[in-house]
C-alpha cells in the first residue's frame, strides 16, 4: 500500500460505492443463486424444490461426459496456451527487431484481437466446411480429416479456430513488455555476449517474464470461457460431446436442458479448477519471477 | 458541467427506457426463426388487423430451446408472456405445471372463456400430444409437423427406380445402384426425433416404461431392450460404412444441404422443410418414412408430431385473457388452419382445416402436403400417441453423444444404446424427484 | 553479410505471421463481394467480384421482424451503443475503485480487494441463467442498461489502474496535500490528467470487450429492437454472401478503434508494465 494516503473519512465509500454496487446486485446475486441452485433438486420452473445436498455433484462425476469435458478443457487450455504465446512471442520479437515497416506489420498482426470469437468461429465455419471449406479439402486430402467423425480432427478445428485470434494478443502483449525493457540493458547485454540467441534466452526472456505469466493467465482465461462464442458457432461440442469446454457443458445443461441444479454444480466446480490453477499460478510460478 | 450533467441524466435515463402501446397487449413468444417466423408474424398481424380491442405482440426468442429458457426465466422473474410456443420434448415439463399453476390448460381456458373450438376437432394424433394423462388438451395444437422421406426425383429417374421405397428393405435393395451412380442415398437430419422417437413410433414399439409416461411416471427407456431397434441401428451402421448413409454432422442443416443441392436420393427431414426446399430443388416428393417389414410385418403406424405448441400461461388478467381466447379462436379457424398448413407445410391441426383442404381440391394443387396428414392420420396403433418423460431434451442430447461414437465404430451398437438408457435413466429419475 | 541474411529471416518470419492474420479474412470479404450463386458454383473466392454495393446495401438495410424496423444497421447502433456503454461504465467505476483502495485507510481494504478480485473467477457463463432471472426482476431485461450493467464491473479494469496507480511516485499527493486539496480535487485535478493514457487503453480494452460480447446480449435481448450484432449472426439465414458481408460489417468497429488506437492501447500497457 501506499504510504502517504487520505485519513479514512467517508469520501472513500463515494469512490468504492459505483463498482461495488454494480457488482454485489448484478454479479454477486446471481452468484448467490447459482450456490443455491447447486444443493438443490428443482423442476425446470423452480417448483419442487428440495434440499439435495451434494446429489447435483454426484450427478455430475458420475457423468461420463463431464471428464470428458473436463480433459478437453484442461488439453485446450494447454494447446492454446502454448501455441499462441509462442506464436506470439515469435511475432513479437521479429517486430520488436525489425528495421522497415514496423508499424505497418504491427498494425496488421494485432487486428485479429479486435474481432469478436463469434465471428471468428463463423467464418472458421466455412474455411473448415466440407462444401466450401479450403481448409477442409486441405487437411481431407492430406489424411482425411473429417470433424464430425473424427475427434483427432474435430480437435483441429476448434485448436486453429480458437488460436487464431489468441495469437494477435499475446503479440499484443509481449511487444509491448519486449518495449519496455529499457534500452540500457539491451545496450550492456551485447557488450556481454556476442549471440543473439543466447543473449534472448539468458537476458530478454526472463525479463519478460512478468508479461509471460500474466499472459499464461489470459490465455487460460480464454480458453476457458471465451471460447464459448468459438465453439458454439463450430463443432456445438460435437463429436460426441468430445469438444464441449466446462463452461460450454454447463450452459448446454442449465440453459438448453433446464437443469439449474447441474448447472450449478457444474459452475462451483469450475469456479474451484480456476482457483487453484490460480493459486498454483501464483505460489510456484509467481515466486521464479524476477521483477526488475 | 451542468450541460454534462442533464446530459448524462437524459442518457442514463434513455437507458432504461422500454417500449409499449396503448391497446391490451398480448405477448406471444416463439421459437421459430427465418421464414417460419415471419409466417407467424403475418398471423399476428392479420388478427390484429381484424380486430380493434387487441394487439398480439409475437417475439422471436430464437430456438425452441432459447424460447424455453426465456419463458421459464421470465417465469421465474413474475414477467412471463400470455402465451408461449413450446416444443415437443418440452411437453412434459408444461403439462407437469399444469398442477403448479404455471400454466393453463387448453380446455380450461376454452370452457372459461367460451372458445368456439371444440377439443375434438383437433386430429387424435395430435390432440393426445399435447394433453395430460386424462386426455384433457393442454397445449393448443400450433406446428405440427413430421418427419417425412423427402425423395429426389430426377436421381431416381436417373438410376432407373420407379417407386420411392415403403420400406427399409426396399430401400437397401436400391441403395448400391444410387451410390454407383455417384449420388448418396440416404440422409437424416434429427437422430434422436427421427431415428429414435420416431422409430418407436413408425414400429408401434413402446419407448419407455409406464405406457410411454401416460400411465406412470417413465423410470427407463427400452432402446437397449428393444431388439427392433439394436436391428435398426446395426444395419444404419452398416449402411454408414457402405456409403449408403452420409452422417454430417448434428446440426439439421448440414445434413439437408446435400439433399437441397441435388446431391442425395433420399432425405428424412420434417414436413415443415418443404417450403425451403420449393424454389431450389426441381423435383422432389414427400413420402411417408420407410419402416422394416420383417418388423411390423406390413403394417404401418403412424408416427409422433413434432414441432411444438402453443401454451398458454398463468398470472395475467381476465381482459388480456379475453383477447388471449379470440386469438386462439381465430387462429383455429379451418381458414387459418389451411393457411398455415400451406405456408408451412405443417400439418392442419383441425378437422374443420382438412375438410377445408378437401374441398377445395388443395392437395390436388399441392401434392407435397398430403403425405404428413396421410402419415399422421394412421390408424391402428396400439402405443399412446407420444410420450411424456421429462428432462427429454437432456435425453436427446444424449443420444446425439452416442450416436456418432456409435458409426464410428468406437463403440459397438449394443454399448451405445445401453450408453443411452444410462444416461435416459439417470435423467428420468432427476426428473421424478421434481414432481 | 549476416546483418542482412538475419534481417531477411527477420521479415520472412514477420510475412508469414501477416499472411496467416490477413489472409483468411481477405477471403471472406473478397467472397461478400461476389453473388450467391457464384460463390455457391465456384466456392471461396480470393478475388474481388463486383456485387459490393449490392450485397451491402442490401444487408444493411434489409427490414426484417415484427415491427419491421430490424435492420443491420440498428443491430449495429445497439452494439456500438452498448460498447461505448460498457467502456464508459468501467472506466469510470474502475477509475473510482482503484483510487479508494490505494489512496485511502480502508478499514477492510484487503476484503474489498479480494471481493472485486474474486469476480474474475466467477465469468459471466457461469452464472447465466440467475444473471437473467436477476434482469427479469429488475425489470432491466430489454433496456441498454441491461446490456450494459453486468458487464461493466471489470476487475481487470480497476487491477490495472490500481498497479498504474501504485506506481505513482508518493510525492505528488505529499506535494498535494500540503497545497491543502481533498481527496476529490486530487483525485479530478492530479489523477486523472495523469491516467490519461490509460483511462484510453482500458476505454478501448472495454469497448472491445463489451462489443464482442456473446452469450449475454443472445439471451438478454428477448425483443428485436435491441439485438445486437451477434443475433443477427445467429439468425441471419441470408445468402451466404450476404452472411459474408454481415460478418465483415460486424468487425468493422472494434476493428478501426484498434486499429487507429493502437497507439494509445500499446501505452497504456507499457506504462503499467
Amino acid at each position: 500500500m501506499k504510504k502517504v494516503q487520505f485519513k479514512s473519512n467517508y469520501s472513500q465509500y463515494f469512490f468504492l460505492a459505483p463498482q461495488l454496487l454494480i457488482l454485489l446486485i448484478f454479479l454477486y446475486w446471481p452468484i448467490i443463486q447459482t450456490f443455491k441452485d447447486a444443493f438443490t433438486m428443482q423442476d425446470a420452473f423452480g417448483f419442487g424444490s428440495q434440499f439435495a445436498g451434494f446429489d447435483n455433484f454426484l450427478f455430475i462425476f458420475s457423468d461420463p461426459s463431464y471428464f470428458t469435458a473436463f480433459k478437453f478443457t484442461i488439453i485446450y487450455s494447454f494447446v492454446i496456451t502454448l501455441i499462441t504465446g509462442s506464436i506470439g512471442l515469435l511475432l513479437a520479437v521479429q517486430a520488436n527487431k525489425v528495421m522497415h515497416g514496423k508499424s505497418a506489420y504491427k498494425t496488421l498482426l494485432i487486428w485479429p484481437y479486435a474481432i469478436a470469437p463469434a465471428v471468428v468461429g463463423v467464418m472458421a465455419n466455412y474455411f473448415f466446411s466440407e462444401r466450401y471449406g479450403l481448409l477442409h479439402h486441405l487437411f481431407n486430402n492430406l489424411w482425411g480429416f473429417n470433424w464430425y467423425e473424427n475427434v483427432f480432427d474435430a480437435y483441429i478445428y476448434v485448436i486453429i479456430a480458437g488460436s487464431w485470434k489468441q495469437i494477435s494478443a499475446n503479440f499484443i502483449f509481449f511487444l509491448a513488455g519486449l518495449q519496455a525493457i529499457q534500452k540500457t540493458v539491451i545496450e550492456a547485454s551485447i557488450i556481454d555476449c556476442k549471440s543473439n540467441i543466447r543473449r534472448f534466452w539468458t537476458i530478454t526472456f526472463p525479463l519478460l517474464m512478468p508479461t509471460t505469466f500474466f499472459l499464461i493467465i489470459i490465455n487460460i482465461t480464454y480458453a476457458f470461457f471465451d471460447t464459448f462464442g468459438i465453439i458454439d458457432t463450430t463443432t456445438i461440442g460435437a463429436p460426441g460431446s468430445e469438444t464441449k469446454t466446462l463452461v460450454y457443458k454447463a450452459y448446454i445443461d442449465g440453459f438448453k436442458g433446464l437443469d439449474l441444479g447441474s448447472a450449478g454444480a457444474q459452475s462451483i466446480m469450475m469456479m474451484i479448477i480456476v482457483l487453484v490453477i490460480t493459486i498454483f499460478q501464483f505460489r510456484y510460478i509467481e515466486g521464479k519471477i524476477h521483477y526488475n | 458541467m451542468k450541460k454534462l450533467i442533464s446530459i448524462f441524466v437524459l442518457l442514463v435515463s434513455f437507458a432504461f427506457t422500454s417500449n409499449s402501446y396503448s391497446k391490451t397487449e398480448i405477448h406471444w413468444w416463439y421459437g421459430n426463426s427465418g421464414f417460419l417466423g415471419d409466417v407467424i408474424i403475418e398471423i399476428a398481424n392479420r388478427f390484429n388487423e381484424s380486430q380493434d380491442e387487441y394487439m398480439v405482440i409475437p417475439t422471436g426468442k430464437g430456438s425452441y430451446e432459447d424460447n424455453m429458457a426465456a419463458t421459464i426465466a421470465a417465469f421465474r422473474a413474475g414477467d412471463q408472456p400470455h402465451y408461449s410456443q413450446v416444443y415437443d420434448a418440452g411437453a412434459a415439463i408444461m403439462v407437469a405445471q399444469v398442477k403448479n399453476g404455471v400454466v393453463i390448460g387448453f380446455e380450461e381456458m376454452a370452457e372459461k372463456y367460451g372458445i368456439d373450438v371444440d377439443a375434438d376437432n383437433y386430429i387424435p394424433g395430435i390432440k393426445n400430444f399435447y394433453a395430460d394423462g386424462d386426455g384433457k388438451m393442454i397445449g393448443v395444437p400450433f406446428n405440427s409437423s413430421t418427419c417425412l422421406m423427402y425423395a429426389n426425383m430426377d436421381i431416381l429417374n436417373e438410376v432407373g427406380i420407379e417407386e420411392v421405397p415403403k420400406t427399409y428393405e426396399e430401400f437397401e435393395g436400391m441403395a448400391q445402384k444410387i451410390l454407383d451412380a455417384g449420388y448418396i442415398p440416404l440422409l437424416q437430419s434429427h437422430s434422436p426425433w427421427i431415428w429414435t422417437e420416431n422409430f418407436f413410433s413408425r414400429h408401434n414399439l413402446l419407448m419407455t416404461d409406464g405406457n410411454n409416461g401416460y400411465d406412470a411416471v417413465p423410470t427407463k427407456t427400452l432402446f437397449a431392450d428393444t431388439e427392433a431397434f439394436v436391428y435398426h441401428w446395426t444395419k444404419v451402421k452398416e449402411w454408414y460404412e457402405k456409403g449408403y448413409y452420409g452422417y454430417k454432422g448434428r446440426a439439421w442443416g448440414d445434413n439437408q444441404a446435400p439433399f437441397t443441392n441435388g446431391e442425395a436420393a433420399f432425405w428424412f427431414g420434417s414436413a415443415a422443410s418443404f417450403g425451403g426446399m420449393k424454389g431450389v430443388l426441381p423435383n422432389f416428393t414427400t413420402n411417408p418414412i420407410p419402416y422394416w417389414d420383417s418388423v411390423t410385418g406390413g403394417k404401418e403406424y403412424p408416427t409422433f408430431i413434432g414441432g411444438a405448441a402453443n401454451w398458454i400461461l398463468n398470472g395475467h388478467t381476465e381482459e388480456e385473457y379475453k383477447g388471449l381466447a379470440k386469438f386462439i379462436e381465430f387462429m383455429g379457424s379451418p381458414e387459418m388452419d389451411l393457411y398455415y398448413h400451406n405456408m408451412t407445410g405443417y400439418a392442419a391441426v383441425t378437422k374443420g382445416g382438412i375438410e377445408l383442404a378437401e374441398t377445395i381440391n388443395f392437395y390436388r394443387a399441392s401434392p407435397y402436403h398430403k403425405a404428413v396428414g396421410d402419415q399422421l392420420g394412421l390408424e391402428g396403433s396400439t402405443i399412446p400417441g407420444g410420450y411424456r418423460a421429462g428432462n427429454w431434451p437432456q435425453i436427446r442430447e444424449v443420444i446425439y453423444e452416442n450416436v456418432e461414437p456409435m458409426l464410428n465404430g468406437d463403440i459397438t451398437v449394443e454399448k451405445a444404446l445401453s450408453n443411452m438408457d444410462k444416461g435416459a435413466a439417470k435423467l428420468l429419475k432427476q426428473f421424478a424427484k421434481t414432481l | 553479410m549476416t546483418k542482412y541474411i538475419s534481417s531477411t529471416i527477420n521479415h520472412f518470419i514477420l510475412s508469414i505471421g501477416l499472411l496467416i492474420m490477413v489472409v483468411p479474412i481477405w477471403i471472406i470479404f473478397a467472397s461478400s463481394t461476389h453473388s450467391s450463386l457464384f460463390i455457391n458454383t465456384n466456392g471461396l473466392q480470393f478475388f474481388l467480384g463486383d456485387n459490393f454495393i449490392d450485397n451491402y446495401s442490401r444487408v444493411l438495410f434489409k427490414q426484417s421482424g415484427f415491427f419491421n424496423e430490424i435492420t443491420a444497421l440498428k443491430m449495429f447502433f445497439n452494439s456500438f451503443v452498448m460498447a461505448t456503454g460498457i467502456a464508459t461504465l468501467s472506466v469510470i467505476t474502475s477509475l473510482m475503485a482503484a483510487y479508494g483502495l490505494v489512496y485511502f485507510k480502508v478499514k477492510y481494504a484487503t476484503f474489498i480487494f479480494w471481493l472485486i478480485f474474486i469476480t474474475l473467477l466467477v465469468p459471466l457463463e457461469l452464472r447465466i441463467m440467475p444473471s437473467y432471472i436477476v434482469m427479469s426482476k429488475l425489470n432491466l431485461v430489454n433496456t441498454f442498461a441491461g446490456l450494459i450493467l453486468p458487464i461493466s464491473a471489470s476487475a481487470i479494469a480497476t487491477f490495472f489502474f490500481r498497479q498504474f496507480y501504485k506506481s505513482i511516485p508518493d510525492e505528488l499527493l505529499e506535494a498535494a496535500k500540503l497545497d491543502g486539496t481533498n481527496s476529490f480535487r486530487f483525485f479530478i485535478d492530479f489523477l486523472i490528467p495523469l491516467s490519461k493514457t490509460m483511462i484510453a487503453a482500458v476505454f478501448i480494452f472495454m469497448f472491445v470487450f463489451g462489443y464482442n460480447q456473446y452469450l449475454w446480449p443472445l439471451i438478454m435481448t428477448t425483443s428485436e429492437q435491441y439485438w445486437t450484432v451477434v443475433m443477427g449472426l445467429k439468425t441471419m439465414y441470408g445468402s451466404i454472401s450476404d452472411r459474408f458481408a454481415f460478418v465483415i460489417m460486424s468487425m468493422i468497429p472494434p476493428v478501426i478503434i484498434i486499429i487507429f488506437l493502437q497507439k494509445l492501447f500499446i501505452q497504456g500497457i507499457f506504462q503499467n508494465k
